[in-house]
């Protein structure tokens, strides 16, 4: 629905107003802070040997108590009633009532936006049935109600029920860079006016599918991934979600300004990045054009980093051919919480806006030795420091980047 | 540019099921899905249509969205069932299982290097692939933008959707695009003369059924739909399309 | 218990073609010496990931690491004296499920 402020030329600006997380950290975005400004770990080897970050299940029984008497719960029952949570909505509406809660929202409003980022949903609910599926099974109930929830969009129209949300929504599935993309897409949202307010968010639950595919790609590392390290072999998949309330008014609230973002494509590998890191660099440049600086104005880049041999390495040709080798500080959390797909644009920009919140610069957890084919100033343990802007990159399958600029706010 | 900022469109393809059989054989083609394909002839006609359209626009100014309900969902069944039975994980078949996958083979065969985007949301996926791209050109992140809606059938799975839909709502398969582009694209291609002037797509349980051309053709794809309307009704002001929860609702105006 | 090494190459040029969809390729054409990327089969890395896994599941063989896979995997030939070399170890012939 369009509302009557449209028509002004005026462009407004865009404030983060809270933040919510549910992580491998534990359930809030302080759990998360605290281990990411002591470089501590959360990935665990699993049952099968793999390195995950994994919510605990003592986390998870927590969310499922307080999910089923909460309000939210009972508005999406009345909408289905054969409805049973999933981890994706334990994490996602956890992520949710900690960002509203702190925003001072208490519920979604008709000019109000909400845009989720996801590429697993509620698989976790059909991969296990579909999986057994043959064709003579068809018919079997069982396969029918567990395939109900199989479009990644069913997220999406549930938390929109649980909010009697009926305004703008958007679910972006575009794999890793899903969630930067929709804190862009939000930006957009707001400045134009087409919303005054935008919850943007991103889930993301382990599964089979998720791990035994990246497994056969060879990208899963066989310990805690080493972002930037010469010995880096791969990637540790993660569960999780962030969300960001995004509002334009001058609210006593604001953490940090949104100042705009950049989206480009690599055209160049279905999974692998353009080793020049292309796309990747076009999505900084545009980031940074939108939001109106200079490369030489921020002060740290929250990367991507996650470990992968190619895309440390992309990822650093790009950092170079947007801001030189001027030794700008880089660091990626993803040794502490690992890589949770399209979530992780959202989860790693909460950190970003308490980086400025708290004028600190987080570390870069295990890195050991600096691939030295990476000209990068790796900044490997967190230290205060006076911080304006901050760059927030992400890159994903398919050749899909995106970048987002925060601002401190003085308050 | 402003949320009010005119987008034009030039031109539009529907490939119904089919017309990927003989693309399949093609070297090029050996690992790619029919999701693919369709989505691959539906962009490949546009461009030969709008001679120039790679040459008058940078590939960093032209964009892409896809909108899909189910994505791969033939692909991840193989991939879990090939996992099941043999203990297998097929590293083609995950890639292509992806819903960002089609985005991806096209961005690579076409060139492709702007604003890209994937985004589903059941039965308004491809309206919410023509919504986003509005905002693509509205902010000036292209001058011109496919917005692609697509889904394929898969034939075991039938009986599932049956038991779940007692309305038994058809269900369709293919592949629709639609080349948008906003005044400056308009500017580029001056060769080229509009069909109409898109002006919001809204979509939603709450859309009343309106004096405006309505069809209650079912499927994931308001884009297929949204085409074949225009096809008989080229100077309607509004297409509305009815959903099994609802439905959409195209807004155009004069050029 | 190792094949005769030309049954082993139709088997394993079968494994390819089959696999990778490569059905307009001359299999007759395909020879030990026939390289798996650039100027011989021209395939890309999830190519050669989706015959490792066809060829470990198959032969019941490991690779152990990307340097090992690099070898094994250059050419057709290098492929058939790794299985060679490796396989049987636990006797049983996996059948294919590609």
């Amino acid at each position: 629905m369009i509302s009557s402020n449209l028509n002004s030329n005026q462009e407004n600006e865009v404030y983060v107003t809270g933040v919510g997380v549910v992580a491998p950290s534990g359930i809030g975005s302080d759990c998360l802070w605290r281990r990411a400004l002591s470089n501590q770990t959360c990935i665990r080897a699993g049952e099968d040997n793999q390195f995950v970050g994994r919510v605990s299940a003592d986390n998870l029984a927590e969310l499922s108590n307080r999910i089923i008497e909460s309000e939210q719960w009972s508005r999406l029952r009345s909408s289905d009633l054969d409805i049973a949570p999933s981890p994706a909505h334990l994490m996602a509406f956890a992520a949710m009532s900690e960002a509203m809660t702190q925003a001072g929202w208490s519920h979604l409003g008709p000019d109000d936006g909400l845009i989720l980022a996801t590429t697993t949903g509620l698989v976790t609910g059909w991969e296990s049935e579909l999986g057994h599926f043959l064709n003579e099974q068809a018919d079997d109930p069982k396969l029918a109600d567990c395939m109900r929830y199989q479009g990644l969009g069913c997220i999406l129209q549930h938390l929109a029920a649980s909010q009697n949300f009926s305004g703008q929504t958007r679910l972006i599935t575009t794999a890793c860079a899903a969630a930067t993309q929709a804190l862009i897409l939000a930006h957009q949202w707001i400045r134009s006016g087409r919303v005054k307010r935008c919850l943007v968010g991103g889930v993301e639950v382990l599964s089979n599918l998720t791990i035994r595919g990246f497994d056969s790609f060879q990208l899963l590392s066989d310990g805690v991934c080493k972002p930037f390290d010469q010995n880096r072999n791969g990637i540790n998949l993660a569960e999780g979600a962030g969300f960001l309330c995004l509002e334009s008014d001058a609210s006593p609230n604001r953490l940090a300004k949104l100042c705009g973002g950049g989206i480009a494509a690599d055209g160049y590998h279905m999974t692998a990045p353009d080793p020049q890191g292309s796309g990747c660099a076009s999505a900084m440049s545009l980031a940074l054009k939108h939001a109106g600086i200079d490369a030489d104005m921020i002060d740290w880049i929250h990367a991507h980093g996650t470990g992968s041999p190619h895309n440390d390495v992309s990822e650093a040709a790009a950092i170079l051919k947007v801001f030189g080798d001027r030794g700008i500080a880089v660091s990626s959390t993803k040794a502490i919480h690992g890589h949770m797909l399209a979530a992780s644009g959202a989860v790693e920009s909460v950190l970003c806006v308490m980086a400025l919140v708290n004028q600190v610069m987080l570390g870069t957890a295990k890195i050991e030795t600096q691939d030295p084919t990476i000209n990068l100033e790796v900044n490997r343990d967190s230290c205060d420091r006076s911080m304006n802007y901050i760059l927030k990159s992400t890159l994903g399958f398919g050749g899909s980047n995106g970048a987002v600029v925060f601002s401190r706010v003085t308050r | 540019m402003s949320l009010r900022s005119d987008v034009f469109l030039i031109d539009y393809e529907l490939v119904e099921s089919g017309r990927e059989q003989p693309y399949l054989s093609k070297p090029k083609f050996r690992r790619a899905s029919r999701g693919m394909i369709m989505t691959y002839v539906a962009v490949e006609s546009l461009l030969e249509r709008s001679w120039q359209l790679k040459e008058l626009i940078s590939e960093q100014r032209l964009g892409v969205v896809v909108g899909t309900s189910q994505g791969e969902l033939e692909i991840t069944k193989n991939f879990l069932t090939t996992l099941v039975k043999s203990e297998t994980a097929r590293p083609i078949l995950f890639q292509n299982s992806l819903h960002n996958a089609v985005l991806g083979f096209l961005s690579i065969e076409f060139g492709i290097k702007g604003a890209s985007m994937t985004v589903s949301n059941g039965s308004y996926s491809g309206e919410d692939a023509v919504a986003t791209a509005l905002d693509f050109l509205r902010a000036d992140w292209c001058d011109a933008c496919i917005a692609i809606g697509w889904d394929t059938k898969v034939n075991s799975f039938e009986k599932v959707w049956a038991a779940l839909d007692p309305e038994n709502v058809k269900r369709g398969e293919g592949a629709g695009a639609l080349l948008l582009v906003n005044q400056s694209g308009l500017n580029r291609l001056s060769a080229r003369s509009p069909i109409t002037r898109v002006v919001e797509v809204e979509t939603g349980g709450k859309i009343a059924k309106s004096t405006g051309q309505y069809i209650d053709y079912y499927d994931s794809n308001g884009i297929a739909s949204f085409s074949r309307l225009l096809e008989v009704t080229p100077h309607a002001c509004e297409i509305q399309i009815g959903k099994p929860n609802g439905s959409s609702r195209f807004v155009l105006g004069p050029i | 218990m190792t094949k005769d090494k030309d049954a082993l190459l139709v088997e394993v040029v079968d494994l390819i073609v089959d696999s990778l969809n490569l059905h307009f390729v001359d299999k007759s054409e395909i020879r030990p010496d026939t390289q798996l990327a650039g100027e011989g089969l021209g395939l890309d890395s999830i190519d050669i990931l989706e015959i490792v896994v066809g060829v470990e599941k198959r032969y019941n063989v490991k690779i152990q690491s990307a340097e090992e896979g690099k070898k094994v995997f250059a050419t057709v030939g290098s492929i058939l004296d790794f299985i060679g070399e490796n396989r049987g170890v636990s006797g049983d012939l996996v059948q294919p499920q590609l």
